[in-house]
């Protein structure tokens, strides 16, 4: 690998290129899904994945494990899921004639972790994750165990199936990078996946990168520079979405509690400079910054009592509020 | 160190911006102008005006200065340049990026600004479109062409004759003062000592200059009614009413004398006039002055006698004449016009009667015949008090002429106001007053009773217009007669209503009459003239 800026700006290019190629074998369409999946694992966020059951939510993270060389972990939740079930428990071991307490690290001492259905456990098991999921590292017990670089959460959760779920907490839905909507696949990739796995035969998906390229490409993005103006736009973007903001729209001051927080400005600037070099493009664009701003964004803003009851969606709130960053 | 190639597309891009903003701010200007041209000629033309030229300049350079103002303060920086040309020309924001980072030295700026170059090589400002602003061209154009048609529409027949109408005012109301000016100054020229000593034409001279020069018919009447109002009320100073009473009953108990000296006074002071009454009272008086009686001549002692008994027959009718009036008389009278000449504490009547008393005084000391010191000094003493009598006589008399001359100037002076108002309201078409101009003779009716039932009007004539005849006579038959029967027991009774409540009354009416705006200045004329002439002093027919 080499030093100049120019060469890791292509590899970023080139390595992105191949993993997505790769689970493309797999992942029929939903490009825009995968590179958003992409982005966030370049910038070290996690993502929240919502779609109906059966839209290839888990294959989609199966795959993306596979094309990583990198360690995979799958927690299903389930109400009785315990906090301990998750990060790991004390237990009692011999150890040279005697016996002591020792850690055993869940399933979260991995590099991918696909936390399937998320919104089935207890909010106690959800808040195991928060820890985990900012600081990247576990504590039980009073002993803190860090957990391996990189680390990624991956959730699923579906829209409609409210008996026996429990919304994630605003704490927990922030600490998301992306909130990604599957939608259903248009015909001709509906036949392409009765296609691809109606046979006997799977497409091989293979590890193109390591989490040492993971990281490089996390360090490279962060060499891009975004213009004054074109970071004012993100701010003026950011805020208005509160409905405080003297600028903001009149739909969000009427639809819109709480609007989108700092970590959502964050998460907006180092995805956009992932699209820039994706664009081949040494600074960050208005454009890169409408184009993140609703999966940044839709999990972050709360909905007055008047939004929940119209059925507002954030999506159309936040293409609003882009609108008058203008 | 900035990139050359960059600031010559940036320039190239600002230059085309501005002047894309020049069209469109033209286009705008144009616009406003035509709505606000058409807009003020529209207003003239509603209320039948012309269009006055010189608002439609005012409004074309102002709406022109305020579009150059407004290009100047919208003209594009570079910033904003780079700004629109990335989103114009799809440059992603390399543009604005590279401006910001070109004296940065790092790899990935330098990447960036040669990415930009390379992206700018593919690109000119020319791609930037300028898009005329036709439409609002052509509507503004349109309108500023309709706006300019009107301007060429004269005025209505009614708005050239209000013109016409204020143009005339204006210049008559200046005339008016000029003459006025002129008038009062040869006025207070003509004044003699005697109307100097009772009048003071300052006043005149402020309500003159007070006058102002004005296009508003209405206003210019009222400025002159406000003068003639001020004319009226110095003429009403110069009323000595009562005193004239007393004049007139001396005047008319001379007449009855056989003496041709006391009738020669009579006839003067009947003819009011009372400075040649006053110069043959002084030759009485002189004729009739005693000295010391033991040094006179006999014979010029008996003359002496003789001009003394003249005298007293003189004074003692004019007593007389004083004491006739009476006390009731004097009640009757009151005091609203009948105002005492100022300057001493006796009225004319009781002067009379003083004198009278000296004179009496006088005689029956001369007559007594006994020239002892004591006596001779009790008939100085008469004949002192009556000369002091006799000269506050004399005085009143030049008092009551000065007022009488200067009522008369004013009288002519209210006449040519009269014309002056008739002149503003453009029933006459010349001013022509001056000071040599005297009441009409006739003016204002015959004196009360001196009528006569033979018409001088033909009976084709038609009947002269008045104003509002239906307004004048009121509701028929509706509200209290105004008609009241003074009862008396004998012709020689003294009514119970107060003349001075009538008199009042008919002030009033006439008064309420001549400020109506429907009624001719001349027969407001002859109806002041009418109502003065009731209650003047003058000989009776």
């Amino acid at each position: 690998m080499t030093d100049s800026i120019e060469a890791r700006t292509g590899e970023f290019s080139a390595t992105f290129q191949k993993i997505t190629d790769e689970i493309g074998k797999f992942i029929v369409g939903q490009n825009d899904i995968i590179e958003n999946v992409l982005i966030a694992v370049c910038c070290g966020g996690h993502v929240l994945l919502e779609g109906v059951p059966g839209l290839g939510k888990t294959a989609l993270v199966n795959t993306m494990a596979q094309a990583l060389d990198l360690k995979f972990s799958r927690i299903q939740f389930t109400p009785d899921l315990l906090p301990s079930d998750v990060v790991g428990t004390q237990v009692l071991q011999e150890s040279e004639g005697h016996r002591v307490l020792k850690f055993q690290p869940g399933p979260v001492f991995c590099n991918i972790l696909l936390a399937d259905e998320i919104n089935r456990a207890t909010p106690k098991t959800q808040a195991a994750l928060l820890e985990t999921m900012q600081e990247k590292r576990v504590t039980v017990a009073n002993e803190t165990h860090p957990i391996g670089l990189p680390f990624f959460v991956l959730a699923t959760q579906n829209p409609i199936e409210n008996d026996g779920t429990y919304p994630l907490p605003e704490a927990q839905l922030d600490r998301f990078f992306f909130k990604l909507t599957i939608e259903l696949p248009n015909h001709e990739d509906f036949v392409e996946i009765l296609n691809r796995t109606g046979g006997n035969s799977q497409p091989k998906i293979g590890a193109v990168a390591n989490g040492g390229e993971i990281i490089k490409l996390g360090e490279t993005l962060r060499e891009i520079p975004i213009a004054s103006e074109i970071q004012d736009h993100l701010v003026r973007v950011v805020r208005n979405t509160h409905p405080k903001n003297e600028k903001a729209p009149p739909k969000v001051k009427t639809y819109v509690r709480h609007g989108a927080s700092p970590r959502a400005a964050q998460a907006m600037l180092s995805a956009a400079r992932v699209r820039a070099l994706l664009d081949g493009r040494f600074h960050v664009a208005r454009e890169d910054v409408d184009a993140v701003a609703v999966p940044a964004m839709r999990h972050r803003l709360i909905l007055s009592f008047e939004g929940e009851v119209e059925g507002i969606s954030p999506d159309e709130l936040i293409k609003s509020a882009i609108k008058s960053a203008y | 160190m900035k990139n050359e190639g960059i600031q010559k597309f940036l320039n190239d891009v600002t230059r085309r911006l501005n002047y894309g903003l020049a069209w469109r701010v033209a286009g705008w200007a144009v616009l406003v102008t035509g709505i606000v041209l058409l807009g003020h000629a529209g207003l003239y033309r509603i209320n039948g005006m012309e269009v006055p030229w010189g608002g439609a300049w005012v409004i074309s350079f102002y709406a022109h200065a305020l579009g150059v103002g407004v290009w100047l303060t919208l003209l594009y920086n570079s910033g904003e340049s780079a700004l629109v040309a990335d989103k114009e020309l799809g440059l992603k924001d390399s543009l604005a990026t590279a401006m910001e980072f070109e004296r940065k030295h790092s790899e990935v700026y330098k990447l960036q600004l040669k990415q930009t170059e390379k992206l700018l090589s593919e690109k000119k400002a020319k791609d930037l479109k300028v898009e005329l602003p036709t439409r609002s061209l052509a509507v503004g154009g349109i309108l500023a062409a309709a706006a300019i048609l009107l301007g060429f529409l004269p005025n209505s027949e009614a708005v050239q004759k209000r013109l016409d109408q204020e143009a005339l005012t204006e210049s008559r109301s200046e005339e008016i003062k000029t003459k006025l000016e002129q008038y009062v100054e040869e006025f207070n020229k003509k004044m003699s000592a005697d109307e100097k000593e009772v009048f003071n034409s300052e006043e005149l001279k402020k309500g003159v200059k007070g006058l102002k020069r004005t296009k508003d018919q209405k206003e210019a009447m009222r400025q002159l009614a406000r003068f003639e109002q001020k004319v009226t009320e110095a003429m009403g100073d110069m009323e000595a009413r009562k005193d004239e009473e007393a004049m007139k009953a001396a005047a008319a108990e001379l007449a009855k004398s056989d003496q041709a000296t006391a009738r020669q006074l009579g006839k003067k002071l009947q003819l009011k006039e009372f400075k040649a009454a006053e110069e043959v009272l002084k030759k009485f008086a002189k004729a009739a002055e005693f000295k010391d009686p033991k040094k006179m001549d006999p014979k010029e002692l008996e003359k002496k006698k003789e001009e003394l008994k003249k005298l007293r027959e003189m004074t003692k009718r004019m007593a007389n004449a004083a004491r006739k009036r009476g006390a009731g008389q004097e009640k009757k009278l009151g005091n609203a016009n009948g105002k005492m000449v100022p300057g001493n504490g006796k009225d004319m009547g009781q002067l009379m009667d003083a004198m009278d008393a000296d004179a009496k005084g006088l005689q029956g000391e001369i007559a007594k015949g006994n020239w002892q010191k004591s006596d001779w000094d009790k008939g100085m003493k008469f004949q002192k008090n009556f000369n002091k009598n006799l000269k506050k006589f004399n005085e009143n008399l030049r008092r009551m002429n000065g007022k009488n001359l200067a009522k008369r100037r004013l009288a002519n002076l209210r006449a040519g106001l009269n014309k002056a108002q008739r002149f503003a309201n453009g029933q006459a078409q010349t001013l022509g007053f001056s000071q040599g101009q005297m009441r009409m003779k006739g003016a204002g009716g015959l004196a009360p009773g001196a009528g006569t039932d033979r018409s001088k009007r033909k009976a084709r004539d038609k009947a002269p217009n008045v104003g509002n005849v239906a307004s004048l006579e009121g509701q028929k038959g509706a509200g209290p007669s105004i008609t009241a029967v003074e009862e008396a027991d004998s012709g020689t009774g003294i009514s119970g209503r107060s003349g001075e409540t009538k008199a009042r009354e008919f002030r009033r009416q006439m008064e309420s009459f001549v400020r109506r705006d429907d009624v001719p200045e001349d027969v407001k004329m002859g109806v002041k003239e009418y109502f003065e002439r009731v209650h003047e002093v003058s000989e009776e027919k």
